[in-house]
């Protein structure tokens, strides 16, 4: 197999239908739609989705909605007199703006730190031979197996020990490095040919040179895929945040919305503009990364 | 230009396993060796030795005469060209080849000027501004080649570069190195499991089996001399067909003779050879164009092999028989004719061309120098063909 | 710049922590903190938490040693911080001042904050239930506003007779206000008995009518529960217009908005004081807020200074006032507890143009301010209460069940049976109910007797076995080595070592590049996973509070892993696995099920294919908290609730369902949100897999017959059969890790009582975990289930890949 075979075997992504598929999509869709067979399919789709995105599409209604019409003793499936009161409320109710950019602080802080050290130390586990390398590997790997829940309490105390309490850095540090990365990048880039870095060896490469002029090039999609995923991570976590953090003024995103419910109890339509303002934006972005983020998490289950 | 010499190079495990074991090659300057083998046989290893990618255990890596043993490779002044190319993805041909005159810190004008040129040389001076991916086999390979040839380097090591091309390319790439090697006259070490290209391209071979050099020579020498029955059979296709017997006296001389089987009276001139030998089992080796050849069809005296054909290849120039006996399946390379499966057929066979081992250590067994000289004159002069 | 006004004293800075429920609160303190630093030149820092996790700040500051000069909480927290010598002992730090500061509350408040006979708080609002009636309404119907509980039973009757639906407030958490009801009755629950010993109230006659009148008023009126109304113990809404409110009984704060919820009703309102035992006994104050200080703060005295200011005449007008003018439901009327507020000097202040709607409540109020009391602090009291929550929440589910199947059997909604029931024709069923309920409750409080007392008692002895010696030494135990120090020590050597190590060794020399590529996640993983796990299994044998010092933790044995699978133990960890495998065994395979029928579908060439794709990967990113929250909503107990609306809608059913309200669905609700949440990864998994079979199979397919189900499980099926067991596995791990939704749909509250669920429906291992290590701070127990859990998930992981493996041999 050829190098370059090698290395587009990669990653899983998902196809996409291309442009050129369908040249005339009116034609196209009259030509689909021949498949009759294929009209169950939509139905159920069509079915199922409403279920699956009722949740959003309630959200949307509500955050709208002003509190007079939803005091009123009946619901509506849409906005009569759509106000922007809800939103409106919860930025002055909550430092939501300075949440997201702490959330955002601590999500690119770890992202960065994954993105450097995981696929460095995949590339040594991977092609790398030292002694113990196969013993270490193991030990990390079985670290992964230990449950986050066990860690809660220890952790928490090695935080006031360190007395990193009510700071990022019990939210960032310990998962500089995760070993979830380090494995998925061993796995990326074990399937690099042995021979590209020989190469680079006779060419005169030292390893620093290596890994950053060959090896990182070609880790494009891993690199994507651990941004991706340790950002997400990092932006959705709770326990943690809710654990370390005391100053409101370092809430994160998920801590704020948690808290809608006791600070808006009774305000239905301003807890769901939260929601709306932390699901939106993630919507969007999904919208326009989706091909990125869904390979990303394709990738993530890709075993050997 | 360099001179090359492997003293006693091992590769070893540590755990009484080795892959390379008391190696000795002296490469000449300006010379094109050719390490062959099965895969395994550590020809690769030996190789990456000499590249400096893997570490020697034992014995002197010598290049100039400086001993190289833990020398990094890119202070060996050597270039490599590797089996899957190895170019770089993600950078332009021009970028592969400039590569690694840029990490020597190569004044910029002169590194243009050798990609230039080499590009010119292997006639790919159009694709220079392409990903590797955008090229077809045969264009990166000859990628790959530049790669090296910028590099001006002392020797060129080749690692299988011919193994992902498809057949037509492989032989009109195996000519172009060749010819480039003439060109630039460089010493060159060239890995191939393939005993065609070994043959056609190599001044010297070296054939590999199981971390131990068998046997260094040249092409017709190690084919016409192998020195042992792997060889025999390694180098030459089709291969080497073996018979195992006896070697026995009878009224009329010696005969090799097969209980059930062949019974060859031997010729004169290797009555004296077997008297030394004597009695015993032993080993023959029939080369499929000394069975069925037109001289053979000559000599009436010849003695016959008989067998039913099994499968025909046509060829064109020649036909291949593939014949099963009672006690063996052999090959025959024959004319053209009006052959059929299933035939049974009696193929004459060149008495003269003999090849004896033996039957334990299955080393060549030596026959008179008069033997030799004259199975060679009669062999005629090899071309390209014989080892397709 | 304005050191100059500094004069020779260094310059104070105060940290000062409100709680409350909006920004209002904050605004107000920091108003106040101006003009307290325009007085002494002190500034003060205002840092506002929620109700719902102030508990856990505080406690989390505290054991970080990191916590405010002083603070706002509740009223039940200063003696549990104070006993662990978290908070400072106001008698002990002030011998001078403690007279004239407690002299200016009203006294029946302080007995509240104290503990071992040591002040550890002081009040600052307090609220109280008072009943507001539309006088109108009852004029029209003949009705007299109730004065003792027997009267309002008749009056609650006449008003569903006449369509007023009640609606109750409290979804969760129902257990604090139980005081409503049982403190006319004089009782609260738990009581030091003369001997000093503690003492359970529990079956005592009055005490169990208080609880059975409680849970009558929860759950037999109630037609839906309906969270929408906040912190409101109950309204009586009809649909007739102009008249919709009848009457509410209510917290006093709601007194100001009440325009707002009703503005047809403006001056119609009547406000009389919560009604007596049918003896006449009446005892008030239900809950308030309190003023701490801390322990760790170096300006102790003006802290003190701060809170005096707060407390003073001026600055308690000012907050009432404030308060009073909010806009809308901010809008709140407190009592404060400060003497001189209420004195007759002050009748100018009440006669503010803004209280000018507030004068019949200040007028119920006044008449009340002398029956307020409050009960000392005993220690295990959280406890018991938790115990006594699980026992409400049962009965609700119970009562709700038994009312819900007397409607059906009636073939009535429950809301006709309701009114039924209120008829003098229902008389006879109604008094079966009742006597019914009152049976149940003897049974309950009787059977859980026992085990809420010895648990009360124990916990008393054990603080003061425990603790009392610890708190009376802090310092000496501060600068001791504890377990981590070891651990630390020990990782450092291990580190440095290691380095050493390669460094030394000739032959590892070459390699110290590779050592170095791999040093950080090996030291991330030695430091924060290995060091905290043996610092966890070491403390799984201890008993600790993370208010003390770590080198207080004190060695007990196996007793946490005893007690946790004692199933007599209300934390015990079988009820918590049991519900964890109900959890995992339904949303795993549903998920897989559900993900691969629609991997499959999405796998056809659809028209819009990247619209389908869409949607059903968009809850990818989403936060489980902001999913969890929108759920909170579709799940509403009421008619407004989307969920039971559609329902309704579609007559699937005839009575809305308690969703969250209900223990016996709690749990299920939680599962459906799970798997909905975590449906679109598998999708992706299994489409990405499903893509990756050759198309050449599916052709070979065809030839040979196959029909959609066959190709599915001959060719799909097999093909992504790696996808199936990696999401299994994973499924499998998160799953059993389950906190975020539970604790959204549990509320989240910080109440006393079940924070995840009715009757802990949902507290599954993690919750359980968090439970007590980070609200009950019983670091050593929490440590204890924690390795439990371990051992529960490494037994399912191996028994996962041993199936796995005999799989893949045949």
């Amino acid at each position: 197999m050829t190098v370059e075979k090698n290395i587009q075997t990669q990653p899983v992504s998902l196809q996409w239908p291309r442009s050129e598929a369908i040249p005339r999509p009116w034609l196209g869709l009259w030509r689909r739609w021949k498949h009759k067979k294929l009209i169950w399919v939509y139905l159920v789709l069509g079915g199922s989705a409403l279920f699956l995105a009722l949740p959003f599409y309630y959200m949307l209604v509500t955050s709208f909605q002003s509190t007079a019409d939803l005091a009123r003793n009946e619901i509506s499936l849409w906005v009569t007199h759509p106000t922007l009161d809800p939103l409106r409320k919860l930025l002055d109710g909550t430092r939501y703006l300075g949440a997201a950019w702490n959330s955002l602080i601590i999500a690119a802080l770890s992202t960065i730190g994954n993105i450097f050290l995981c696929p460095l130390a995949g590339y040594a586990f991977a092609k790398h031979k030292f002694p113990g390398r196969d013993q270490l590997f193991f030990v990390l790997l079985s670290t992964m197996m230990v449950p986050g829940a066990v860690l809660l309490v220890p952790s928490f105390l090695l935080a006031r020990d360190f007395g990193w309490i009510n700071s990022y850095l019990p939210l960032i540090v310990p998962g500089l490095a995760s070993i979830f990365f380090v494995f998925l990048s061993r796995q990326f880039i074990s399937k690099i040919p042995k021979d590209l870095i020989q190469a680079a060896r006779v060419d005169g490469c030292s390893e620093l040179r290596i890994y950053f002029q060959i090896i990182l090039p070609l880790c494009r999609p891993l690199l994507a895929s651990i941004g991706i995923l340790s950002f997400l991570g990092s932006w959705n976590g709770f326990i943690g945040p809710m654990i370390y953090l005391l100053d409101e003024n370092k809430y994160t995103i998920p801590l704020v919305i948690s808290m809608l419910q006791g600070r808006f109890g009774g305000q239905e339509n301003v807890q769901m503009a939260g929601s709306l303002l932390s699901i939106v934006p993630a919507l969007l972005l999904f919208f326009i990364f989706q091909k990125q983020i869904v390979s990303s998490f394709a990738n993530s289950g890709l075993k050997e | 230009m360099a001179h090359l010499s492997l003293q006693g190079i091992s590769k070893d495990f540590g755990n009484g396993s080795f892959a390379v074991k008391n190696a000795q090659l002296d490469v000449e300057d300006g010379e094109f060796v050719v390490l062959v083998g099965p895969s395994g046989c550590g020809k690769s290893t030996l190789l990456n030795m000499i590249a400096g990618l893997e570490e020697i255990t034992e014995g002197s890596l010598k290049i100039n005469g400086k001993l190289c043993n833990d020398l990094p490779s890119k202070d060996r002044d050597i270039a490599m060209v590797f089996q899957n190319y190895a170019l770089y993805p993600h950078m332009s041909v021009a970028k592969n080849m400039a590569f690694s005159l840029k990490l020597r810190k190569v004044e910029k004008s002169e590194i243009n000027r050798r990609v230039q040129e080499a590009a010119r040389v292997l006639d790919i001076s159009h694709l220079l501004d392409r990903l590797p991916k955008e090229l077809s086999g045969g264009q990166r390979q000859r990628v790959a080649i530049g790669r090296a040839i910028v590099r001006q380097p002392s020797i060129f090591l080749f690692d299988e570069p011919l193994s992902n091309l498809d057949a037509k390319l492989r032989v009109q790439m195996r000519v172009e190195i060749r010819d480039l090697h003439h060109r630039l006259g460089v010493t060159a070490i060239y890995v191939t499991h393939d005993q065609t290209e070994a043959m056609t391209m190599g001044d010297r071979i070296v054939v590999m089996r199981d971390g131990l050099i068998q046997q260094t020579a040249k092409p017709l020498e190690i084919y016409n001399h192998p020195v042992n029955r792997f060889v025999a059979g390694f180098i030459g296709s089709p291969a080497m067909n073996f018979f195992e017997g006896q070697l026995a006296r009878t009224d009329l001389g010696w005969a090799f003779h097969q209980p059930k089987g062949i019974h060859l009276s031997l010729p004169k001139i290797l009555q004296a050879f077997a008297e030394a030998q004597g009695e015993g089992p032993i080993t023959l080796g029939l080369r499929p164009e000394v069975i069925g050849s037109a001289q053979a069809y000559r000599d009436p005296n010849a003695p016959k092999l008989h067998g039913k054909i099994r499968v025909i290849e046509p060829l064109g120039a020649e036909t291949y028989l593939y014949c099963d006996s009672e006690t063996s399946n052999w090959t025959a390379r024959v004319e053209q004719g009006d052959w059929s499966i299933g035939q049974n057929v009696a193929l004459p066979l060149l008495s003269t061309r003999l090849h004896f081992f033996d039957a334990k250590t299955d080393v060549s067994l030596p026959i008179e120098q008069q033997t030799n000289a004259m199975a060679t004159s009669q062999m005629g002069i090899f071309n390209e063909d014989t080892f397709a | 710049m304005f050191e100059s006004r500094g004069m020779a004293k260094p310059k104070v800075s105060l940290q000062f922590w409100t709680v409350g429920s909006g920004v209002e609160d904050s605004d107000m303190y920091r108003e106040l903190a101006k003009r307290f630093a325009a007085q002494t030149g002190i500034q003060v820092a205002i840092t506002p938490l929620s109700w719902g996790n102030y508990n856990q700040k505080y406690m989390t500051s505290m054991a970080a040693a990191m916590p405010p000069d002083a603070g706002m909480t509740n009223l039940g927290s200063p003696m549990e911080w104070g006993s662990l010598g978290g908070i400072v002992a106001l008698d002990q730090a002030f011998p001078e001042q403690i007279e004239s500061i407690k002299a200016q509350f009203f006294p029946g408040t302080l007995p509240q904050f104290t503990f071992d006979g040591h002040l550890y708080g002081l009040p600052t609002e307090l609220v109280t239930a008072v009943l507001f009636y539309r006088q109108d309404v009852f004029r029209r119907l003949g009705l007299e506003a109730p004065k003792t509980w027997s009267e309002l039973q008749t009056v609650i009757r006449q008003l569903e007779l006449h369509d007023y639906h009640f609606h109750f407030g409290f979804t969760r958490g129902e257990q604090w206000s139980l005081y409503y009801q049982t403190l006319p009755f004089g009782w609260a629950g738990v009581s030091a008995g003369p001997d000093g010993k503690p003492g359970l109230d529990w079956l005592q006659p009055g005490y169990q009518k208080g609880v059975a009148h409680a849970l009558g008023l929860w759950n037999l009126h109630d037609a839906v529960g309906d969270g929408s109304t906040d912190r409101t113990v109950g309204r009586f809404l009809s649909d007739t217009p102009d008249q919709a409110l009848g009457m509410m009984v209510d917290g006093n704060w709601v007194a100001s908005s009440i325009q707002k919820i009703a503005p047809e009703a403006e001056d119609k309102w009547g406000v009389v004081p919560w009604p007596k035992a049918d003896d006449g006994q009446a005892i008030n104050v239900m809950g308030g807020t309190s003023y701490v200080l801390f322990n760790r703060s170096p300006h102790k005295a003006e802290a003190m200074a701060w809170i005096q200011f707060l407390n003073s005449l001026e600055s308690q007008q000012f907050m009432i006032l404030q308060r009073v003018q909010r806009e809308g439901q901010a809008s709140a009327f407190n009592i404060s507890p400060v003497k001189a507020v209420w004195d007759a000097s002050q009748a100018d202040f009440w006669q503010r143009p803004e209280f000018n709607s507030q004068h019949k409540i200040i007028h119920a109020l006044r008449g009340i301010l002398d029956t307020f009391q409050s009960f000392p602090f005993l220690k295990g009291k959280p406890d018991t209460d938790q115990i006594e929550a699980r026992i409400l929440d049962r009965m609700g589910t119970a009562i709700n069940a038994r009312l819900t199947d007397e409607a059906e059997a009636r073939g009535q909604s429950r809301w006709q049976y309701i009114k039924w029931l209120a008829s003098s024709e229902g008389a006879t069923s109604r008094q079966n109910m009742d006597a019914w309920i009152a049976r149940k409750v003897a049974d309950e409080y009787k059977t859980q007797y026992p085990l809420a007392l010895s648990r009360l008692q124990y916990e008393t002895s054990r603080y003061k076995s425990s603790y009392g010696d610890i708190v009376a030494h802090l310092d000496q135990y501060e600068n001791r080595f504890s377990v981590l120090d070891f651990l630390k020590w020990g990782s450092l050597i291990v580190i440095l070592g290691g380095g050493l190590y390669v460094s030394l060794r000739k032959d590892l020399r070459p390699y110290a590049v590779s050592y170095s590529f791999i040093a950080a996640p090996c030291l991330l993983a030695l430091v924060f996973v290995v060091l905290p796990m043996l610092t966890s299994f070491y403390l799984s044998f201890t008993e600790y509070h993370s208010i003390l010092p770590l080198a207080s933790a004190k060695w007990v044995g196996f007793k946490h892993y005893f007690d946790s699978l004692n199933l007599a133990d209300s934390e015990n960890v079988v009820r918590s696995i049991g519900k964890t495998m109900v959890y995992v065994s339904i949303t795993v395979p549903v998920g897989i099920a559900l993900a691969l029928c629609f991997a499959s579908l999405l796998n056809n060439e659809l028209i819009g294919q990247k619209f389908w794709r869409f949607l059903y990967f968009s809850p990818l990113i989403t936060s489980s908290v902001s999913v969890s929250l929108i759920f909170t909503q579709l799940y509403r107990e009421s008619s407004l609730g989307w969920l039971n609306a559609i329902l309704l809608k579609f007559g699937w059913i005839t009575n809305p369902i308690l969703f969250l309200k209900d223990e016996k669905t709690f749990l299920s609700c939680v599962i459906a949100l799970s798997i909905w949440h975590g449906l679109a990864f598998t999708i992706l998994l299994f489409l990405a897999g499903l893509q990756q079979i050759p198309s050449q199979l599916y052709k070979a397919a065809d030839m040979d017959g196959a029909n959609v189900l066959q190709k599915f499980w001959h060719v799909s099926l097999p093909g992504i059969r790696p996808q199936v067991f990696f999401a299994l596995i994973m499924g499998l791990i998160g799953s059993f890790q389950v906190f975020e939704q539970i604790y959204m749909l549990g509320g989240g509250s910080g109440y006393a009582g079940s924070k995840f669920g009715p009757n802990d429906a949902g507290r599954t291992m993690v919750p359980l975990i968090y439970d007590l290590g980070f609200e009950q701070f019983k670091m050593g127990r929490a440590s204890a289930v924690a390795y439990i859990l371990f051992l529960v998930i490494l037994l399912f992981t191996i028994l996962q890949l041993r199936i796995l493996r005999e799989k893949t041999a045949e």
